[in-house]
């Protein structure tokens, strides 16, 4: 069976809507449209759970140094970092360069604001630390706990222990943190 | 013709542990017509001040982020304050 409108098989004209629709539109074909706006999502590969991907989001977040896990005092530099959230999985990207430590505690572990908490799942990422003790280290990465707002920086090297970036370590003014990290949410 | 840049809070979600995401959005509006919207993320986390948030934000963290709420995070992060992956 097919449909003819003046002449011509297929819908040509006018335009269709489907607004009022209550039931699944199904075709053996392709779909083709410039865009799609889905209040729920796409099955992508099947249709277990596992398969939907029901959230796409880009955009900015406002990025800050801290003092602590929670609460704090945040350095007076700020930045802006941006994100983009597929699914379960946001990667991030943020750049702190000349931090002002001034009225942070140095002794205390630095954190540095996420555009969204982690899940049950820790992540790793890739930091770059300029002007910044390592305390004997080399290899400084980005690492969140799970179910944390905030990631800190970590040291480590060959043979020995795990360290935390302390805000003592940065030289107030003139250090560079940059951070690449992908994670759960 | 009038353009105008709205900025909104539109959309705010409470996780378990009484972490509290916050998406606001930045639109470009012409004459009723929407031409652009952008979006900008934080959280406040349970002990986090929020007397600057949204007053919607506000009223969110002062029912979820209770005295328990707060120190059931804290003792969160404190066991995760060890160096470690």
């Amino acid at each position: 069976m097919s449909i003819v409108l003046d002449g011509t098989t297929g819908i040509t004209t006018p335009d269709v809507s489907v607004t009022a629709q209550s039931s699944d539109i199904v075709t053996s074909g392709n779909i083709e449209a410039v865009n799609a706006t889905l209040s729920g999502g796409v099955y992508v590969g099947g249709t277990a759970a596992a398969n939907l991907l029901d959230d796409y989001e880009e955009g900015t977040w406002t990025v800050y140094a801290y003092d602590a896990a929670s609460g704090g005092t945040a350095a007076a530099t700020t930045t802006t970092g941006s994100y983009t959230k597929i699914g379960n999985i946001v990667r991030m990207w943020l750049q702190l360069t000349n931090i002002d430590t001034t009225g942070m505690s140095a002794g205390n572990y630095m954190f540095i604001s996420l555009p969204f908490a982690t899940n049950s799942i820790s992540s790793v990422g890739q930091a770059v630390l300029n002007n910044t003790s390592y305390n004997g280290r080399t290899n400084p990465y980005a690492y969140v706990p799970a179910s944390y707002s905030r990631c800190r920086l970590q040291v480590q090297a060959e043979s020995t222990t795990i360290d935390i970036v302390e805000v003592g370590w940065l030289t107030s003014g003139t250090t560079d943190i940059y951070v690449n990290m992908t994670y759960e949410v | 013709m009038s353009l105008e840049k709205q900025t909104v809070v539109d959309k705010i979600e409470v996780l378990e542990n009484g972490c509290v995401q916050v998406r606001t959005a930045t639109r470009i509006v012409e004459d009723g017509v929407q031409l652009s919207q952008s979006y900008h993320r934080h959280v406040v986390a349970p002990g986090d001040d929020y007397s600057g948030e949204d007053a919607r934000v506000q009223a969110i963290c002062a029912a979820t982020h209770t005295a328990e709420v707060i120190a059931a995070y804290q003792a969160a992060i404190e066991a995760a304050q060890v160096g470690g992956i």
